[in-house]
């Protein structure tokens, strides 16, 4: 009842509709249909208030729909309990954030174990995958016990690629990633983080307000388009 | 897992946490300290005497009259008459008595002045008597048997030669100089306030105060052994231990003691006066221990605020943790390991604590107080007390880790 079954969509909405509890009934978000392909590496763009925190936070599993339809990998997480959609989204679904992408106080090793203990990945395979990562994202092996302050931005934000990638997820979801990155440093970790998640065979929903770099992505999806309720209210 | 990520998280945050850990070190280092000295000075208190079944003294405290014929603690007002010591014990019901006679030292330890029947009669702990580790009980005059303790505090051996001094004082400038006393019998340890005890003759303690009067010395002749032996009996005792014939008798010839028409006299039951001192005991013990509990619960209320506190950093850290699939309540059990550890880090600490200041402080409580104690302190009240402490922390803690939980349920990604 987990498992994500193969030929579905990685995301598809259906009447999906979103209020915070105690908001007065205000709506955030109200998408009539929206649907992601398997692969498919989206570019999700839309000014702050448009939705779009709420959006991957429903897509994460850490908020739950409360009416309509929200599917994962084929998985109805609206009708998942708090404890399914956390182990869920553990396996399935890797993040990366704008920054704070490492528990600051483990060496870079043990956050990549912690992720794989997290998402069912066993050590051997966390350790492997992240020899490869660490390869193709050109990071130096003796970076793994190094803590993550004593990293570079751009070193950082690398490692939460392949922090997000430990468990092989089926969706990435990266919120606003290279935000704390100067623009050199953007390119090419855009360049990567397609590069990778095409490898990988993973669906990319790419978030940001930046809409340059939006020109390297397949789709291109402004959440006005979809949502009906989006610039209305700050989210 | 949890328990890496706790110690880790504690580690990134020494400082906070090493305090944290030293105040409940200290705390818990009072707490079993009390607990220990209670549960040792009970011990102590109870095998210093048995198989005694009266003392008697001069009317006075029955406290203070155990205090000072059993535990050689404060001092005789007043003494007993040689003649009213003769007529008890020729008493029907009397099957032996030991005369004692306290008021002299040697470097600190008390001497007290008895017969053989000390040797014969004087039970301790579990009816044990007093064996010789070497030599023998007094037999010629100015002969000294000393206690374990002071023949290794002090190094004396069988046929050492030694000086009394007039009074208490460690450093007293009276010295009974014209009268050496030889060392003839070094007694196995007890644990009791025997090991700290030099035990002569109660004739020979008489002869030494023959020429003094109101503590002072009034004519100075070297002593002989045989002007002793032309000595009459001794003019009085501090105090006498009794044991009966018949237990039955023991409270008929108690009154009969307390009724004694020549001079004032009691006879206390020891059993009934060590009682008494252990409650009197226990209502310090007891208060100590409250003091102590609470400073103990404002000190894990410290280390709640302290997680607390850290927790307003840690809403990043929370988000991650949640993101990576980590459950709420996990959040709240690695709130609760932090806490845990902590205690447990101030428990070893306070142990550590303890076992030193046992060592530490054991002979100086022993030679000052009388007061033997074991360095045994795994014992049932100290691992109720733990438990407590390891207890109330769990509650405690409950406090952030349930702010955590809740942080937990409303973090994921976040607004920019």
């Amino acid at each position: 009842m987990q498992s994500p079954t193969p030929q579905s969509h990685a995301v598809s909405i259906d009447q999906l509709t979103f209020q915070y509890p105690g908001s007065g009934r205000t709506t955030v978000l109200d998408i009539p249909h929206w649907q992601i392909e398997r692969g498919e590496q989206v570019f999700l763009k839309g000014p702050s208030g448009s939705g779009k925190t709420t959006l991957l936070n429903l897509l994460a599993g850490t908020l739950r729909a409360r009416s309509g339809t929200l599917q994962v990998l084929g998985v109805n997480l609206a009708q998942r309990s708090a404890r399914q959609r956390d182990h869920f989204r553990a396996a399935h679904i890797g993040v990366v954030f704008q920054q704070f992408n490492l528990i600051p106080y483990l060496s870079v090793r043990d956050n990549l174990l912690l992720a794989a203990k997290l998402g069912g990945t066993t050590t051997a395979t966390a350790l492997e995958r992240s020899a490869l990562l660490f390869d193709t994202l050109k990071l130096d092996e003796q970076l793994l016990s190094e803590h993550p302050t004593q990293l570079s931005a751009g070193q950082q934000q690398r490692a939460a690629i392949v922090r997000a990638l430990v468990n092989a997820p089926e969706i990435l979801i990266a919120d606003e990633p290279t935000s704390a990155l100067d623009s050199q440093l953007r390119d090419s970790f855009v360049q990567h983080l397609l590069a990778l998640t095409r490898e990988w065979q993973s669906t990319l929903i790419f978030v940001s307000h930046d809409d340059s770099l939006g020109r390297q992505f397949q789709r291109v999806t402004a959440l006005a388009e979809i949502n009906r309720h989006g610039d209305r209210h700050a989210d | 897992m949890l328990i890496k990520i706790a110690l880790h998280s504690l580690a990134s945050r020494r400082t906070t946490a090493l305090i944290t850990v030293f105040s409940i070190a200290i705390c818990l280092f009072v707490l079993l300290g009390i607990g220990h000295i209670r549960q040792e000075a009970k011990h102590s208190f109870s095998q210093a005497v048995s198989g005694v079944d009266l003392i008697v003294g001069p009317r006075t405290g029955q406290l203070n009259l155990l205090l000072y014929s059993v535990f050689r603690l404060g001092g005789a007002t007043n003494n007993i008459d040689w003649h009213s010591y003769q007529t008890l014990a020729k008493k029907p019901d009397v099957a032996w008595t030991i005369p004692l006679s306290l008021g002299d030292s040697h470097r600190g330890y008390p001497v007290l002045g008895t017969t053989d029947a000390y040797f014969q009669h004087f039970r301790y702990g579990a009816q044990q008597s007093l064996g010789f580790a070497e030599g023998a009980p007094f037999e010629q005059p100015f002969d000294v048997v000393i206690g374990a303790e002071i023949a290794s505090q002090l190094d004396y051996r069988i046929g050492e030669s030694l000086v009394l001094a007039h009074g208490m004082a460690a450093t007293s400038f009276s010295l009974h100089r014209d009268s050496p006393f030889q060392v003839t019998g070094i007694l196995k340890p007890t644990g009791t306030p025997v090991d700290r005890t030099l035990h002569i003759n109660l004739k020979d303690l008489d002869s030494i105060h023959r020429d003094w009067q109101s503590g002072t010395r009034v004519t100075a002749h070297q002593h002989t052994a045989t002007e002793r032996q032309q000595d009459l009996e001794p003019e009085s005792v501090t105090a006498i231990l009794i044991g009966v014939k018949n237990r039955l008798s023991t409270f008929h010839l108690q009154r009969e003691i307390n009724r004694y028409p020549d001079e004032p006299l009691m006879a206390i039951l020891p059993g009934v006066a060590l009682s008494e001192l252990w409650q009197l005991m226990s209502w310090v013990e007891k208060t100590l221990s409250f003091i102590a509990l609470l400073v103990l619960f404002a000190s894990l209320l410290g280390l709640a605020t302290m997680l607390l506190s850290t927790l307003q950093q840690r809403q990043r850290e929370i988000a991650l943790l949640r993101i990576l699939g980590l459950r709420p309540l996990t959040l709240l059990m690695l709130l609760e390991l932090e806490a845990l550890l902590l205690v447990a880090a101030g428990s070893i600490a306070a142990i550590g604590l303890l076992k030193g200041a046992l060592t530490v402080a054991g002979p100086m409580l022993s030679e000052q107080y009388g007061l033997f104690l074991g360095d045994q302190i795994f014992t049932v009240t100290t691992m109720n007390a733990l438990g407590l402490a390891f207890g109330t922390t769990f509650v405690i803690a409950l406090i952030p880790a349930i702010s955590a939980y809740r942080w937990g349920l409303h973090s994921g990604l976040e607004n920019h």
